[in-house]
C-alpha cells in the first residue's frame, strides 16, 4: 500500500492503495466517481475514458500511480455548477443514448476532441471516436449532439 | 381497454400508484427500464391521464412483494401491458380523486378542472390538491379497466418531446447503474470461472487460498462454484487471478472441435411440422419430389452462427444476506420469476426473498443477468451480512452468457412456368431460445441456472422442451407471409449443441426472415421477375402488398431495374438511392 495524490476535477485528493491499481477503481470506489465505467478493463471498449491534461485516456489498465501530477477530469468534472455542458446538454436533447453504459465515455472523448479541435469535421469524429463500442447503437445521435455543439459554436462565433 | 394480465394479477389501485404527500406521484410498474427507456414513456401515459406535471411523477423501481407482477420485459409488450394498466390506473385514480373532491368542497363534479394536481370549481375560488385529498389514505379501490381516459385529440404530454428519465444522471456521470452502487461495508466479488463447460474443480492450493485469505479477502466455494471477494475491489481482481493459477481443474474430454452447422443437421433433434406458425405433435412429412409442373426447383441453405447479446457493461448484481432474508439488485428482465427460481434454487421461502431491479447496461435479451444475480446470491449466503457486488468480467460475459443460438434453414421451392411458387419447404434447425429463469413443474427451475451446474450438489442443466406457441422461440417467422399453396414447414430443435442458448431480440424471427426472403430473391432471378413483382405475386395480405409497394416506391424501385445480356436483373442508376440525410 503507498500513498498517492490525485488531482481530480480539481480537487487534490490522497489516496492509499497498491500502486498498481488501475485508475478507474480508484475513481470509482474511493472517489466515488463512478461516471467512467467498467466494460473491458482490457482498453478496448472506451467505456472507461477520462480526461488526462485534456487528453483522452482509458482508465481501466494504466495505473493510478502513473497519473500523480497530472489533471485528471472525469464525465463529473464537466458540468459547471450542477450544470451540464453544452455537450452534455446535446448529449440529453438528441437522447443520444440508450442504456447509456458507454455513454460517459463518448461525452469525454467528444469534449476532449473539441476542446482541441473546436471544428472538426465528420472524418476527424469519426476518429476520435472509433474506440468507442456502443451496443445499443446509439453512434447516429452521438454524432447529431456533437454536431449540435459544432453549428452552435459557429453561430456564436 | 384489452383484456389485462397485468391488472388481473394486481388489481388494486394502490399497487399502482401511490400519492406522496409533497404532491410527488409514485407510479408502480412490473416492467423495468433495459435501455428502452420505458420509464419515461409510463411517466407520460400517468401524467396525461392524472394531469399531473410530469416532473412530479415519479416511477418506482420494481421490488418483489411491493410493485406488480408483470412477468418479463421482452417481446415489445410493455407498453401494451404496463402502459395499459398505467393508463387505466391513473384514468381510475383521476375519477377517484375527482369524485372525493366534489364531496370535499361540496360541488358538482361536472364543475371541477385540475391542472397539475390542484382541482378547482370552476367560477369559485374553491380548490383542494391531490395530496390533500389522498392524506395518508390508500385509495382501497380497485383499478377500474373501463374508466374513461382521455381522447388522444386533447393530449397535452403524450407525443412531446420530454427529457428521457435517467438521461442527465447517465450523461453527467451520477450513480445509475448497478455496477454502480455502494453500501456500507459492501465487498466487491469476482468469480474464479472453470476453463470451460465441462471442467469440474479437483482440488485449490490450500497455501495459497490461506494467503488470500490472509490478504483480507474471502473465498467462496461450493463444489466448482469459486469466489473470492474483498473490500478492495482490485485486490478481488488480483485474488481471482491467483486462486485460478493455483486451482487444478479436471477438464474431462474437454471441448471437441466441430463444425456448428454440420452438428446442426447431424444432431439428435425433435422435429415438429409447422402449420399456421403452429409447432403440431405430428410426424413431419418427408420433402416430397417437385410437383410435375415445375419449371425450376431450387434448392438454398443460410446459415446464422452463434450470436452474443454483448453487453457493453458486464452484468452484475448486488445479495446481501440478512439473517433468513436475502435482498437482490439485479437487471434482470423479470425480478418476480428471478425470485422464484431463486427460491427454488436455494431453498429458500419466497417471502424471504426480495429482488429489486436497478439498471444494467443494454441487454437485448436474456444476457448474464440472472445468473450474475444466483452468483452474488451464493457468494452473499457465504459471507452473510455483508454486501456483495458481483461483477461478471468481459471474459465472463463473452465465454459464459447464453448465446442466441446458431441455426440452419434448409429451403427448397419450385416455380412453375408462370414464376408461381408451387412447392415450398423450410427446415429450420437451431438450439432453444426460451433458458429464462422460470420455476418449472418438478423443481427444474434451478437447472435453467448457471451456477446450479457447478455446485457441490451439481443440477443438470435443462433439456428444453420445443416451445409449442404461435410464431415463437426458433420457429418465429418460420412460417412466410407469403401465401403459398403445398409449404412444407418444419421447427427442428437439436439436442447436444456446445454452448448455453437463450432469448436475443426476435428470437428466430431474423435468420428465417433472413432466409425467406434471400431464398425469394433467387426464385424470382430464376422466374425472371422482379423481385419486388415477384413478392406482391404471392401476396394476400392488404397490409404487407402496401409496406411493400410503399418501400419499394419510396426507392424508386420500379425505375432501377434492368435485365442485363444474360438475363440477370440489376439495379440501375443507384445514385437515386440516397443515404438518410443527418438532420441537423
Ligand atoms: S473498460 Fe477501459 S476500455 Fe473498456
Ligand atoms: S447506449 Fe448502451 S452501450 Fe451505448
Amino acid at each position: 500500500m503507498t500513498k498517492i495524490s490525485l488531482k481530480v476535477n480539481g480537487k487534490m485528493h490522497e489516496v492509499e492503495c497498491d500502486p498498481a491499481t488501475p485508475l478507474i477503481y480508484i475513481l470509482r470506489n474511493q472517489l466515488e466517481l463512478v461516471g467512467a465505467k467498467l466494460g473491458c478493463g482490457l482498453e478496448q471498449c472506451g467505456a472507461c475514458a477520462v480526461m488526462v491534461d485534456g487528453e483522452h485516456v482509458l482508465s481501466c489498465v494504466r495505473a493510478a500511480s502513473e497519473f500523480a501530477d497530472a489533471e485528471i477530469t472525469t464525465v463529473e468534472g464537466l458540468a459547471k455548477d450542477g450544470k451540464p455542458s453544452a455537450l452534455q446538454q446535446a448529449f440529453i436533447d438528441e437522447g443520444a443514448a440508450q442504456c447509456g453504459y458507454c455513454t460517459a465515455g463518448l461525452v469525454v472523448a467528444a469534449t476532449a476532441l473539441l476542446e482541441k479541435n473546436p471544428k472538426p469535421d465528420d472524418a476527424e469524429i469519426r476518429e476520435a471516436l472509433h474506440e468507442h463500442l456502443c451496443r445499443c447503437g446509439s453512434h447516429l445521435r452521438v454524432l447529431k449532439a456533437i454536431d449540435r455543439v459544432i453549428q452552435g459554436s459557429a453561430s456564436h462565433a | 381497454m384489452p383484456d389485462s394480465n397485468s391488472l388481473k394479477k394486481s388489481p388494486s389501485l394502490d399497487k399502482w400508484i401511490s400519492i406522496v404527500s409533497d404532491g410527488r406521484v409514485l407510479i408502480h410498474t412490473g416492467k423495468v427500464d433495459i435501455g428502452q427507456r420505458i420509464s419515461t414513456a409510463l411517466a407520460m401515459i400517468a401524467a396525461e391521464e392524472l394531469d399531473v406535471d410530469i416532473s412530479r411523477i415519479d416511477i418506482a423501481r420494481t421490488e418483489t412483494g411491493v410493485d406488480p407482477d408483470e412477468g418479463i420485459t421482452s417481446g415489445s409488450n410493455s407498453m401494451e401491458e404496463a402502459g395499459n394498466a398505467v393508463r387505466a390506473a391513473s384514468a381510475t385514480a383521476r375519477r377517484h380523486l375527482l369524485s372525493l373532491a366534489a364531496d370535499a368542497l361540496g360541488v358538482d363534479v361536472s364543475t371541477l378542472e385540475i391542472s397539475d394536481g390542484l382541482i378547482q370549481s370552476r367560477g369559485t375560488n374553491l380548490s383542494v390538491t391531490y395530496p390533500e385529498l389522498a392524506g395518508d389514505q390508500t385509495f382501497g379501490i380497485d383499478v377500474d379497466p373501463e374508466a374513461p381516459v382521455k381522447d388522444p385529440a386533447t393530449y397535452g404530454v403524450v407525443g412531446k418531446p420530454v427529457v428521457t428519465r435517467g438521461l442527465t444522471e447517465i450523461v453527467t456521470g451520477q450513480p445509475h447503474f448497478v455496477q454502480d452502487m455502494k453500501m456500507p461495508g459492501m465487498l466487491h466479488a469476482r468469480i474464479v470461472r472453470p476453463p470451460h463447460y465441462k471442467a469440474r474443480l479437483k482440488s485449490l492450493d490450500d497455501s495459497a487460498a490461506e494467503r488470500i485469505t490472509d490478504n483480507g479477502c474471502e473465498v467462496v466455494r461450493d463444489g466448482s462454484f469459486l469466489a473470492v471477494a474483498s473490500a478492495d475491489e482490485f485486490a478481488a481482481v488480483k485474488a481471482a487471478e491467483r486462486l485460478f493459477e493455483s486451482s487444478d481443474w479436471d477438464l474431462g474430454e474437454g471441448l471437441e472441435p466441430q463444425d456448428i452447422f454440420e452438428r446442426l443437421v447431424t444432431n439428435e433433434r425433435v422435429s415438429l411440422p409447422v402449420v399456421d406458425g403452429v409447432p403440431q405433435k405430428e410426424v413431419v412429412k418427408p420433402l416430397a419430389s417437385p410437383p410435375g409442373d415445375a419449371a425450376a426447383t431450387l434448392k438454398a441453405r443460410y446459415e446464422k452462427p452463434y450470436l452474443m447479446h454483448g453487453s457493453i457493461g458486464p452484468s452484475a448484481a448486488v445479495a446481501l444476506a440478512d439473517g433468513d432474508k436475502l435482498t437482490v439488485w439485479s437487471h434482470s428482465q423479470g425480478v418476480y420469476v428471478l425470485r422464484a427460481s431463486l427460491s427454488e434454487a436455494l431453498g429458500m421461502e419466497i417471502e424471504d426473498l426480495t429482488v429489486i431491479h436497478v439498471p444494467g447496461s443494454g441487454c437485448y435479451g436474456h444476457n448474464g443477468a440472472d445468473d450474475a444475480a444466483v452468483d452474488a446470491a451464493l457468494i452473499a449466503l457465504a459471507i452473510p451480512g455483508k454486501p456483495i457486488l458481483l461483477k461478471w468480467t468481459r471474459e465472463d460475459e463473452h465465454a459464459w452468457e447464453p448465446y442466441a443460438s446458431c441455426m440452419a434453414m434448409d429451403l427448397t421451392a419450385s416455380i412453375d412456368g408462370d414464376g408461381k411458387v408451387i412447392a415450398w419447404s423450410q427446415d429450420t434447425y437451431s438450439d432453444t431460445y426460451g433458458m429464462r429463469p422460470r420455476p418449472e413443474p418438478g423443481g427444474a427451475g434451478p437447472a435453467r441456472l448457471l451456477a446450479m451446474q457447478y455446485r457441490e450438489e451439481a443440477v443438470t442443466p435443462l433439456v428444453p422442451q420445443p416451445n409449442m406457441s404461435r410464431h415463437a422461440g426458433l420457429h418465429r417467422n418460420l412460417d412466410p407471409l407469403y401465401s403459398f399453396e403445398n409449404k412444407r414447414l418444419v421447427k427442428n430443435l437439436v439436442r447436444d449443441l456446445p454452448l448455453r442458448t437463450s432469448a436475443l431480440r426476435t428470437l428466430g424471427a431474423f435468420a428465417n426472415v433472413f432466409a425467406i426472403e434471400s431464398f425469394m430473391d433467387e426464385l424470382a432471378e430464376e422466374a425472371g421477375i422482379d423481385p419486388v413483382t415477384f413478392r406482391l405475386n404471392h401476396l394476400e395480405d392488404q397490409r404487407a402488398k402496401e409496406v411493400l409497394q410503399a418501400a419499394a416506391d419510396k426507392l424508386g424501385w420500379g425505375l432501377r431495374c434492368q435485365k442485363d445480356e444474360d438475363g440477370a436483373l440489376h439495379l440501375r442508376n443507384t445514385k437515386t438511392f440516397k443515404p438518410m440525410p443527418r438532420s441537423r
